[in-house]
């Protein structure tokens, strides 16, 4: 098994509208990775591993098609993976088994979102994930299925939306500190709770913006590494887990796929005590609740994460920092963009250039996304 | 189907989503209805809320997607929706595992075996979790009155995890409730189906109404 | 590295149209057949890897509705969007990194229930130049097929004989375009896009095909499980932006030959046969070029290598991103022994290039050969 390092990662800002077609957006993150890799020629890249959520919302069919040359793949291998919102994470694992595999000593991850093309609303794009014999004449919305999933939780362990609200106050004041942020903002609990409620028990403000936004990462193998930069960070534990399609017939207490994922992860990354040894958390933040739902399966105890947001541990300087970078709830979230940088996020961290946002002395970070009919977990760990 | 160019500067980007959204409306209403007279003013109107100060051209062009697809359902599913239009729960059971599904499958996931035998449930379930919506589709639009929408899990199918509260599988829909008000809705309560008059069943799934707290 | 094996295989066969099961049944019957043939139950699979494209089937986000049908749930999950060959690509270096040892790839299309796919394929071309043309977007396998003869130099008359060819094998396997025809016949069809007639153009048909493939010291190898040599896919030009090809070329094939040669030391001289996906008549002769065979002799039953022995896209029916597959297992057939009347005599290692789509100019090559004698 090859060691896999992350040598480079580039973003666009997260912006509703930005004024750019998605080939212009990846071209843009292409170009900043490659220039934060020293300048380093595309021709040195081997191949291209694209994702993009659905394809309705660039309006293309078969969308991964359009990135062949602003991603400068000609010639070269190009495929698209996509597992839904987990697809930014899942790129990351399948990013580490190209070059892992020894089929690949460079690889470029791109990813990228255009949301705001859709009209009326991306919700109406939404509606046709659901089953279109069993859900989709009830006319949902997808927030009506998070909020159930959020009671769940909620009545499991006694939850009031006070604390929940925390996730949303803290990450957005985190997003302030990135460049590249749709949402950062100081704002308080009362904010939260008295936003419009969508959902209840969601409300506006717990929720993520719909965004545009493309990310790229520059992937290499351990001697390719060694020759391209002085500063890697190591991808060493990547998996992914899947749940049954039938979520009605599932308990959505517990994201039990997450945390089987994050186990595989963690022993591929020999973590053995992941709230000790893991200094950087980005769990999958599309909703304020899901941040807690999701540090619950990776660290593998259901009820933890409230416990230890009400300690205050979960801030940057706490013991267990999750969301340094402002997560989606403050970048913003274009949805398979969004995931990949989380994984820019671990490398910017462990590299030591997260600038403002930096956790002191961190050495190891875990990266989550979610997606499908919440279902699937997506994990990658990462070691200085 | 013919292209706008809209010039407008970057600066008016964080206030253009609402202004946007408002002319692609008037543009899709056009497009669909077949009458393009009034596109012009409203690309004015547009102009006027977003003033014309730019370094940036954009084209926008409106396309509509009109993918039709007919799906057969497969035999369980066909079965179920026969048995709505009765106002009847069909479901089927795992031999092997012992399982009910509610809605029905033809194959079980676990054992990896096809399931052949179907079952009757009377309907009764319990609430495994809820939500208030006050959203449809749109999330723009308020709905007119809030909608409670909950996931039913049906009476006698659920399979906890040994030792553990932890619901491995159950029979179970999303769906509304009625004839409650959200704030009298808990996690459990026991409802019922309430159906549509025999006429106005046609084999879908909203030939349920609703489920309704039994009382 | 560790050898990658195809250790089992199942098939829902190719129909014009399926009405009785619905798609995820489909591909239920598919895997539990490609498990029954390896003997395994999914007990033994850590993965499953699954291809599709969301408009395909009217769902977005399909991969959410494959793992349970392929015994999936609660394990590794991918899904690659495109053909079912990239799948494979990928489950293979699943398999060779060491990250999984056992893993099924899934490869489904229904496109009987989709009421206006040239509609859907449109939306895969560029928004602004092209789509407004409200061109049927098959038009480009037309500009395609156009531009090769030109280059060839080979008369339009080719294109028949492939069809005949394919049409012919497809008649001996029962596959559901296959008919008894001389070049004649297929002559006398109407123009679709010109130099295309009718039948150089593949009909749909609903399919779904599974296989398991595994690390071979992970399983215990027999006669009957074929290596994954290699596989490789390149990518020429975006779909949307198709003015910038190389038009009458598929360079992609050369390129990701190329890369087979190169990355995994391994010759692509020798092979038997070549199962391809040609949706379109000219697309087989265009790879056959670009493999260096002599295109104008793929039409002749007796050449080495052989070409689409198993009927092609032409008899089988155009099965969406799930043609790889079906393509795949063909290969793998005849690599076993197992292709019944056409089989090839000492078939031993063979070539399967699928494209990404009908009208994209990028595609997968994939290497096989027997383990056997």
């Amino acid at each position: 098994m090859r060691r896999v390092a992350i040598i480079g990662a580039g973003m666009t800002d997260f912006r509703s509208m930005l004024p750019m077609t998605s080939p212009e957006m990846i071209r843009l993150a292409v170009k900043r990775c490659l220039d934060d890799c020293g300048g380093l020629s595309i021709r040195y890249v081997d191949g291209v591993l694209a994702t993009s959520a659905p394809d309705a919302f660039d309006g293309y069919h078969d969308k991964g098609a359009i990135a062949v040359e602003a991603a400068g793949a000609i010639g070269k291998p190009i495929t698209r993976v996509f597992v839904g919102g987990g697809s930014g994470v899942a790129a990351g694992v399948a990013g580490w088994y190209h070059v892992a595999s020894g089929a690949f000593d460079t690889l470029l991850v791109v990813a990228w979102e255009k949301m705001s093309h859709p009209y009326p609303h991306a919700q109406k794009l939404f509606q046709t994930i659901f089953d279109p014999v069993l859900e989709k004449p009830l006319g949902p919305n997808l927030i009506w299925i998070f909020a159930l999933e959020m009671m769940r939780y909620m009545e499991a362990h006694r939850l009031k939306k006070e604390l929940i609200a925390e996730v949303a106050v803290k990450n957005k004041r985190n997003a302030l500190d990135h460049p590249y942020s749709q949402l950062g903002g100081r704002i308080t609990v009362d904010d939260v709770l008295n936003s419009e409620i969508m959902v209840w028990p969601v409300n506006r403000l717990d929720i993520s913006p719909t965004s545009d936004g493309a990310v790229a990462l520059l992937l290499a193998s351990e001697e390719a590494a060694k020759r391209l930069t002085d500063n890697p960070v190591w991808l060493d534990g990547v998996a992914t887990c899947l749940d049954s399609q039938f979520w009605t017939c599932r308990d959505l207490t517990y994201p039990y796929y997450v945390y089987l994922a994050a186990q595989r992860a963690f022993r591929m990354a020999g973590v053995t005590a992941p709230l000790k040894q893991i200094d950087v958390w980005e769990p999958y933040d599309p909703f304020t609740y899901k941040e807690l739902h999701h540090l619950d399966g990776l660290v593998g105890k259901p009820g933890i994460a409230p416990k230890l947001l009400a300690e205050g541990q979960l801030e940057r300087d706490g013991d267990c920092p999750t969301s340094p970078s402002g997560g989606l709830l403050g970048v913003g979230n274009p949805i398979a963009a969004a995931g990949l940088m989380k994984v820019a996020e671990l490398y910017w961290q462990l590299s030591g250039r997260a600038g403002k946002r930096q956790v002191p002395d961190a050495e190891i970070g875990v990266a989550q996304a979610w997606g499908d009919l919440m279902q699937v977990g997506t994990v990658v760990v990462c070691r200085r | 189907m013919t292209a706008k160019v809209l010039r407008y500067g970057s600066e008016q980007l964080e206030g253009l989503p609402e202004a946007f959204s408002e002319l692609l409306k008037r543009a899709t209403d056009e497009v669909s209805s077949g009458r393009e007279s009034s596109w012009a003013k409203a690309v004015s109107e547009f102009n006027e809320r977003v003033p014309d100060m730019s370094f940036t051209s954009l084209l926008v062009l409106p396309w509509l997607f009109d993918f039709r697809y007919r799906r057969s359902t497969g035999e369980a599913i066909a079965r179920f929706l026969e048995g709505l239009k009765d106002a009847r729960i069909i479901g089927t059971n795992c031999e092997s595992c012992g399982r009910v599904f509610i809605p029905p499958r033809s194959f079980c996931e676990i054992c990896f075996k096809r399931v052949r035998t179907f079952i009757e449930h009377n309907g009764f379930g319990e609430v495994a979790t809820y939500s208030v919506a006050h959203i449809g589709t749109n999330p723009k639009e308020k709905l007119p009155r809030p909608e409670v929408v909950a996931v039913i899990w049906f009476e006698g199918t659920k399979v906890t995890r040994p030792n553990s509260n932890y619901v491995f599988h159950a029979g179970g829909l999303m769906h509304r409730l009625g004839e409650v008000e959200p704030s009298e809705v808990s996690i459990g309560m026991r409802v019922r189906p309430v159906w549509r008059s025999r006429e106005q069943r046609r084999g879908d799934i909203t030939d349920i109404l609703y489920f309704a707290p039994v009382r | 590295m560790r050898r990658v094996l195809v250790v089992g295989l199942g098939e829902f066969s190719p129909r014009a149209r399926e009405t009785d099961l619905e798609i995820r049944e489909m591909t239920f019957e598919a895997a539990e057949r490609a498990f029954l043939d390896a003997d395994m139950t999914p007990d033994d699979v850590q993965g499953v890897v699954s291809s599709g494209l969301d408009f395909n089937e009217g769902v977005s986000i399909t991969d959410s509705f494959t793992p349970d049908q392929m015994g999936g749930r609660l394990k590794f999950n991918m899904l690659v969007s495109g053909d079912a060959l990239e799948a494979v690509y990928h489950a293979f270096m699943m398999v060779k990194s060491g990250l999984l040892d056992v893993v099924v790839v899934d490869g489904h299309a229904k496109p009987s229930e989709i009421e206006n796919y040239r509609d859907v394929l449109r939306g895969s071309l560029d928004p602004y130049c092209t789509r407004p043309l409200g061109l049927d977007p098959y038009v480009i396998a037309g500009l395609e097929a156009r531009a090769f003869l030109a280059r060839s130099g080979l008369p339009a008359t080719v294109l028949s004989r492939i069809a005949v060819k394919n049409i012919n094998r497809a008649a001996l396997i029962g596959a559901p375009y296959g008919e008894r025809v001389i070049v004649e016949d297929i002559e006398a069809d109407d123009f679709l896009y010109a130099p295309l007639k009718e039948r150089h153009v593949a009909k749909f048909s609903d399919y779904a095909g599974a296989i398991i493939m595994a690390s071979e010291d992970a399983v215990a190898v027999s006669d009957r499980c074929v290596e994954l040599v290699a596989v490789e896919n390149s990518g020429l030009s975006s779909t949307p932006h198709f003015w910038l090809r190389d038009w009458g070329r598929a360079r992609w094939v050369r390129s990701a030959l190329d890369r087979i040669r190169s990355k995994h030391k391994v010759v692509t001289e020798g092979v038997d046969l070549v199962e391809v996906t040609e949706f379109f008549a000219h697309q087989e002769l265009m790879i056959a070029s670009e493999l260096g065979v002599d295109a104008g002799a793929t039409a002749d039953e007796r050449t080495t290598p052989v070409f689409n022995p198993s009927g092609g896209c032409l008899g089988n029916g155009n099965s969406l991103t799930a043609s790889g597959m079906r393509a795949f297992i063909a290969a793998v057939k005849q690599l076993r022994g197992e292709a019944g009347p056409v089989q090839r005599k000492d078939a031993h290692r063979g070539l399967v290039v699928s494209m990404h789509s009908e009208i994209s100019d990028i595609g997968s090559v994939a290497l096989l050969q027997g383990v056997g004698e």
